[in-house]
């Protein structure tokens, strides 16, 4: 088993911790990586070979022309220049060969490597996929990267010093001094328990603060470079390539004699010991959300490559301190210089042993999805979601996802919190879509790593499940449009490409419910049948005829008499879904006509079940018509025992006399639930199997319910699907075949209203009526004849059946849209309903 | 008239001191004899020309000691020749515009003692000639081995070698070998194969007592039927024994043989790498651990060694020709496995007894670093350094061009040490065949001033110390124009580890005779680096 190793590599003064395993991190050996370290190549052999590490900080490769070949700019490649272009583009060949080479000699045999990243916005995703892209291309080597605040923490709870100050609850603030400025984050240490091990865990909740400027470490090094040039007379140039001295002075290291070689004669010059004064930052470059970070904390941990000058140090304390006067200092501890190294070594025991490292929070993601068939933004990542840092955090996208056929590519689009703009990806499929598919959307983000990772699969297509599409964030193309745009142009593709129709309830007509109804107050009516029982001695004749008059009352369609007939005649008194009428205009359902019929229907039980208790299945036709009539146009009210009368008439377990047309819609109106469905389909197969024609009163309860019943078209059964195209087709032909003057009426509009409720079964069977499907191409077949004839018709027919006709040719052209999955008019089987026959 | 093809260097000066340093080197008559090369110390072949050189047919076995053009841009160079393995052994060079090739042998020379694995380590001759350069060569090793030890621990090697070597005593760790890593590895396999080890079921015909018979064959019968007597308890006779087959478990098997053979080699490479290690403790858990583990390995090969020559294994001293069980079979393939790393190892340090030289010429160099640190100079540069795995042809160090730069701070010079081909030293130097060179400079941008370093191992050759002095001096003199050259300074190997360290200095030239052990080493340091710092500072302040 390899070491773990935990390395501050910042460019300014590096250190690698390393211990052999898990479980003897006590002693970790620290290597010190040197002052302003870079990567050296070596001129000896014949391959390309790169050193990095101590070694180099006396290596003269790289350090001027005085030293010939070998002093070549070429031959030295600083950390920190890597660093801080990684930002501005991915790193070149020349960079990762030396990264490659050197690496492997720095950090030797590792299992796990833990880098320390800083918690600025510098720092943002987009630096950590491309840090962790250099990284990962290190032969052997796994990289995890650690916020260096986080690291710091971990480094000071595992010193003594640390050991009796990390208490569960506190906030601590993490100074650190580093070359681009100050940079702060506030931890707040939580307490776990992990395998019976109590740990601290710090838990970041916001992005880290930056003052740059004047608290650059950067300033402290061009400071006392410039004093040596103004000191030795030595040329800029010679010094920035040539000298350590203004590094270790700013990094606060002993100084030591120090020898340049001049570039001109190539002898050698001893430079003057470095003795000037530290600047001093200026308190003006502190804002207010930096020392807002502040106040929240309870300790302040400082530490960083510029820490252990102790002049900079109190300068910058003082600086922050002198900007929020009235506030008591925080209690300051100063950090060593290893203590980022120790802190990523015990990041990495820590995940060795599946303990939580730190807790972090992930920048929130959405994308576009299907939400109850609206394009809407939806949170692949919620905002401030919580996770542990180090493990990687999987989510689903809520909201559906098709394909459809013919599909090459799909459009995404990607919101990310920081980014201002969102993102578009149109991935390549991996095979075009043979037929319509449903997707599925995940995301998978590791906090303080790289990008997410949006994986885009589906169980359906095997091309894709095989090898889903990974959308790169990097990759994908920057868009100007907000989302409100996005969403109102998907809106606009979705209006224009449906494939099924909405379902359609009929409304009732509230005025039935009229008091001053010519027929006669409905609730009193309803009131009046609970009276007396249906049977006594025997039919109690006076029940039967106010039963007889409450079935005319459903039953029968009223116009509206009052105040003015809005709404076309053949509306009923409750709603086809069973529910009271909307009111409308002044005209409203009196408020106890919920309870009394419902009331009454439980009479209306009660009599049933004295009824077939006395008789059995042998109950008067007439009664039991007159039960089944008013309860089967309570429509999805009826009681369940009437409504199991119907189904097992209809299905052949009773043998109830009833008349077939009653019992064919009637059954059509009850059914509701997802068991009466099912039920009710059963049937309808069996009663197919008895008698191979399906009757008109089947086929027009059957695009009832279809019409009706959200779910009734995915529950049914494929063969019975298949066999109602084929019905519907013919249906339609016959219609073609008959002289024009007789037809297109009723039996075509349910044909109509059969197949726009048809094309709902495309939910559950995607590929259902492919419009390439031998049997779609029939049924386009029959409906552009139908439309060729109504048209001619329309010309020569009279005014009334002239606009039936033409409503009609809209329609079929609807529907053909539909069929074509280009369909626009949700609301076809209302229209279609709407039809005069 | 051109010169000779080929000019055998008797001295590294040999180039530019008197005639007698040299030998030049013909096409031969067709029946000549051997070339008679005695009295060389530093066996460098100068080649008029840049085209290679065959030595014994093969162009690859020179190595390239100094590469320089002439006056003329002649490009010319200077080649060393690796040392053969016995006295005897005869080489032959042969010029690319040569017919027939040039035979010599190294009358003087000494023979390798025998191989670690093939000799009995016990009975060895420790006053042999080749016994003594042996442990010369691995005394070598072992100070090239601080280096390697110090850098696998991230240390840096110029503080922390010239404390272990002024200071014998330092707690050091025990340098990483494959022995090391087999001890490891293979410990616990071992003894799993020497309890269940291979073996053949073999049936021989023999006399057997009744009641133990198990099996007869048709001789077998054939026998019994010309016995005697009726019944079979007549025709077994008075011992009541007949002749039938009997079962015996052979373990002599190939594999088991050059498994004998393998925990031969590893008892006698521990041995040898105990010795090495010799006092050196460890200074991390984990290089601590390293001389325990060869201990405790050794022990257990040697225990393995009696129990399978107890049961009858022989051991496998020939070329083996691997078989199935040892490709293939999980356990012997770690087996054949080991055993050609081990070989391999043997080979090494065979290749290091041909390039010993070479070896002596590159400890020189660090040792001439360590002595100037010693001495108080400061290290203000460095090159990376690496030490390989194994040494190629003699040199362990890897490292780019100056190994190091010191700076003498109160003295007010710099120096840097430059390998003896550096491009860094102008052409005209080269030819003095140093091994490497220092060029030193004041800090107030006077011009450089070069110092020559040259090494001897004269190996069975009498060389005095004195002799040589006065002859590199005077090689010294003839040089035309030595403005630029800070005189010159002999390194010569004391192979005997209990001589003393001896210095010699004539008016250009000093000499200094040290060795690589413990004692003589920490003794030497301190001269060399006076005499070296005395020679540079008398030639920049002397002019």
């Amino acid at each position: 088993m390899g070491s773990l190793i935990g390395i501050d590599m910042n460019g300014v003064r590096d250190a690698l911790a390393r211990c052999e395993g898990a479980d003897a991190p006590d002693q970790p050996e620290i290597v010190d990586l040197g002052v302003h370290s870079g990567f050296i190549r070596l001129q000896s052999g014949d391959d390309e070979v790169w050193l990095g590490g101590a070694p180099t900080e006396l290596a003269p490769h790289g350090r001027g022309p005085g030293w010939g070949r070998l002093g070549s700019a070429e031959n030295r490649m600083d950390v920190l220049r890597v660093l801080e272009e990684i930002p501005k583009a991915d790193s070149g060949d020349a960079t990762r060969q030396a990264w490659t080479s050197a690496l492997p000699r720095v950090v030797g045999d590792a299992d796990l490597a833990v880098f320390a990243v800083p918690d600025t916005s510098a720092c943002d995703e987009t630096f950590r996929h491309r840090y962790l892209g250099l990284l990962k291309g290190v032969a052997r080597l796994r990289p995890l990267l650690l916020w260096r605040p986080v690291a710091a923490i971990l480094g000071w709870m595992g010193s003594t010093a640390g050991l009796s100050q990390d208490r569960p609850g506190r906030n601590a603030a993490i100074l650190s001094l580093m070359v681009d400025g100050v940079h702060l984050s506030v931890l707040s240490l939580k307490e776990e328990r992990h395998g019976g091990v109590r740990l601290v865990v710090p838990q970041r909740s916001g992005p880290g603060r930056t003052a740059g400027a004047s608290f650059r470490g950067k300033v402290l090094v061009d400071e006392a470079r410039k004093w040596l040039v103004r000191e030795s007379g030595l040329p800029d140039k010679v010094l920035e390539s040539g000298a350590l001295s203004p590094w270790r002075f700013a990094t606060g290291r002993k100084p030591v004699p120090e020898l340049v070689r001049l570039p001109d004669n190539r002898g050698w010059r001893k430079l003057p010991q470095l003795d000037c004064s530290c600047p001093g930052p200026d308190e003006r470059d502190v804002d207010e959300d930096f020392l807002e970070g502040l106040r929240t904390a309870d300790v302040l941990l400082v530490e960083g490559p510029f820490a252990d000058n102790r002049a900079w140090r109190e300068g910058v304390l003082k600086a922050v301190n002198t900007r929020q006067p009235t506030r008591q200092p925080l209690p300051v501890v100063t950090l060593d210089h290893e203590a980022v190294a120790r802190g990523c070594l015990a990041a990495a025991v820590r995940q060795r042993l599946g303990q939580p490292i730190y807790f972090d929070f992930l920048p929130q993601l959405q994308i576009n999805a299907m939400v109850d068939q609206k394009p809407k933004f939806v949170d692949l990542i919620a905002h401030g979601q919580r996770c542990r840092g180090g493990e990687s955090f999987r989510a689903s996208a809520p909201g559906d996802y098709f394909i459809d056929k013919g599909a090459e590519e799909l459009a995404l689009w990607l919101f990310k919190e920081g980014f201002e703009r969102g993102r578009k990806a149109r991935p390549r499929l991996p095979a075009v879509a043979d037929r319509s598919y449903r997707l599925s959307v995940s995301v998978e983000q590791v906090p303080g790593q790289g990008f997410a990772e949006v994986c885009i699969s589906s169980l359906e297509f095997d091309r894709l499940r095989r090898s889903p599409v990974t959308l790169d964030w990097t990759d994908m193309e920057e868009t100007e449009q907000t989302r409100e745009e996005i969403l109102s142009e998907l809106a606009e593709q979705c209006r224009t490409a449906l494939a099924w129709p909405d379902t359609a309830v009929k409304p009732g007509n509230p005025s039935a419910w009229w008091s001053g109804h010519p027929g006669g107050d409905l609730v009193v009516l309803l009131a009046a049948y609970r009276t007396a029982p249906l049977l006594s001695d025997g039919i109690d004749k006076n029940v039967w005829q106010k039963l007889k008059a409450l079935r005319q009352r459903f039953v029968q369609p009223g116009a509206l008499p009052f105040p003015k007939p809005i709404l076309p005649s053949a509306f009923h008194a409750l709603r086809s879904d069973g529910r009271l009428p909307e009111p409308m205009d002044a005209c409203h359902v009196p408020e106890d006509a919920g309870t009394e019929l419902d009331e009454t229907l439980g009479k209306l039980e009660r009599d049933l079940a004295v009824l077939q208790h006395r008789f059995g299945q042998g109950i008067d036709r007439e009664v039991l018509g007159d039960i089944l009539g008013f309860a089967s146009w309570c429509f999805w009210r009826c009681p369940v025992r009437i409504a199991d009368v119907l189904l097992g008439t209809y299905g052949g377990t009773y043998s109830y006399s009833i008349h077939s047309s009653l019992l064919c819609h009637g059954v059509a109106r009850v059914v509701s639930t997802t068991d009466q469905l099912r039920r009710y389909f059963k049937a309808l197969e069996w009663r197919l199997a008895c008698k191979p024609a399906m009757t008109t009163a089947d086929y027009g309860g059957l695009a009832r319910v279809l019409g009706t019943s959200k779910e009734a078209a995915r529950i049914l059964g494929q063969a019975l699907a298949d066999r109602i195209v084929e019905k519907t087709a013919s249906t339609i032909q016959d219609e073609n075949d008959k002289k024009i003057g007789h037809a297109y009426k009723a039996r075509f509009k349910t044909a109509l209203r059969m197949l726009a409720a048809l094309l709902r079964h495309r939910q559950g069977r995607p590929d259902f009526l492919d419009p390439d499907d031998p049997a779609a191409g029939r049924l386009l077949g029959v409906l552009d004849k139908a439309k060729q004839r109504v048209g001619l018709a329309v010309t020569t027919a009279p005014p009334g059946a002239a606009r039936r006709l033409r409503a009609n040719a809209v329609i079929i052209g609807e529907l053909k849209e539909f069929i074509h999955l280009k369909g626009g008019n949700p609301n076809l089987i209302m229209h279609i309903d709407a039809l005069d026959e | 008239m051109a010169g000779p093809d080929l000019i055998l260097l008797r001295v590294p000066w040999g180039l530019i001191g008197l005639s007698r340093t040299r030998l030049e080197v013909t096409e031969p008559e067709p029946d000549a004899g051997d070339l008679d090369v005695s009295g060389c110390v530093s066996p460098l072949l100068f080649s008029r020309d840049d085209r290679p050189v065959l030595l014994n047919e093969d162009t690859r076995l020179l190595a390239t000691f100094a590469e320089f053009r002439t006056r003329l841009d002649e490009r010319q160079q200077v080649l060393d020749i690796p040392v053969p393995l016995h006295r005897g052994d005869r080489q032959s060079l042969r010029f690319h515009s040569w017919k027939r090739t040039r035979t010599f042998t190294w009358p003087r020379g000494v023979d390798r003692p025998p191989a670690a694995g093939l000799g009995d380590g016990d009975e060895e001759d420790q006053n042999q000639p080749g016994a003594r350069i042996y442990r010369f060569l691995r005394a070598i090793c072992a100070r090239m081995q601080d280096f390697e030890t110090v850098l696998s621990e991230g240390l840096d090697p110029w503080e922390i070698v010239p404390d272990l070597w002024l200071r014998p005593g330092t707690p050091r760790s025990p340098t990483m070998d494959i022995l090391v890593k087999h001890s490891r590895e293979h410990r616990a396999a071992w003894g799993d194969i020497a309890e269940h080890p291979r073996r053949l079921l073999n049936r021989r015909r023999e006399l057997v007592a009744l009641p133990r018979v198990e099996e007869l064959d048709a001789p077998c019968m054939q026998w019994l039927s010309r016995q005697p007597g009726k019944t079979l308890a007549q025709r077994a006779g008075g011992q009541q024994r007949i002749l039938s087959l009997a079962r015996y478990e052979n373990r002599n098997t190939l594999e088991n043989r050059v498994f004998l053979d393998l925990m031969a080699r590893s008892v006698a490479s521990a041995r040898d790498y105990l010795a090495m290690n010799q006092g050196r403790t460890g200074r991390t858990r984990l290089h601590s651990l390293r001389g325990q583990s060869v201990r405790t390995y050794m022990r257990e090969c040697r225990r393995i060694h009696l129990e399978l020559t107890m049961q009858g294994v022989l051991r496998q001293t020939e070329l083996v020709q691997p078989n199935h069980v040892l490709l293939d079979d999980p356990r012997y393939r770690r087996v054949w496995t080991a055993r050609r790393e081990l070989i391999q190892r043997e080979r090494a340090i065979d290749d290091l007894w041909r390039w010993q030289r070479r070896s002596w010429a590159e400890f020189c160099k660090a040792t001439v670093a360590v002595s100037l640190i010693c001495a108080g100079v400061r290290r203000c540069f460095a090159a990376p350094l690496f030490v390989r795995d194994e040494h190629w042809r003699g040199c362990f160090l890897v490292h780019d061009d100056p190994m190091i730069v010191v700076v003498d701070w109160e003295g007010g010079w710099v120096a840097e040490l430059l390998s003896g081909n550096s491009s860094d030293v102008p052409q005209k130097h080269r030819e003095l065949c140093a091994s490497f060179w220092m060029r030193c400079a004041d800090l107030a941008g006077s011009d450089y001033v070069y110092l020559p370093v040259w090494t001897v191992h004269a190996m069975g050759e009498e060389c005095g110390l004195r002799k040589l002095v006065d002859s590199a001096d005077r090689a010294f003199r003839m040089l035309r124009d030595h403005n630029q050259l800070a005189g010159g300074i002999v390194l010569v190997a004391q192979v005997d580890a209990s001589a003393e360290t001896r210095t010699e200095k004539a008016e250009f030239v000093s000499a200094c005779e040290l060795g690589p052990c413990d004692k003589t080493l920490s003794a030497a340091l301190e001269p060399l680096g006076k005499t070296i710092r005395s020679r540079i500072e008398d030639s920049l302040w002397g002019r």
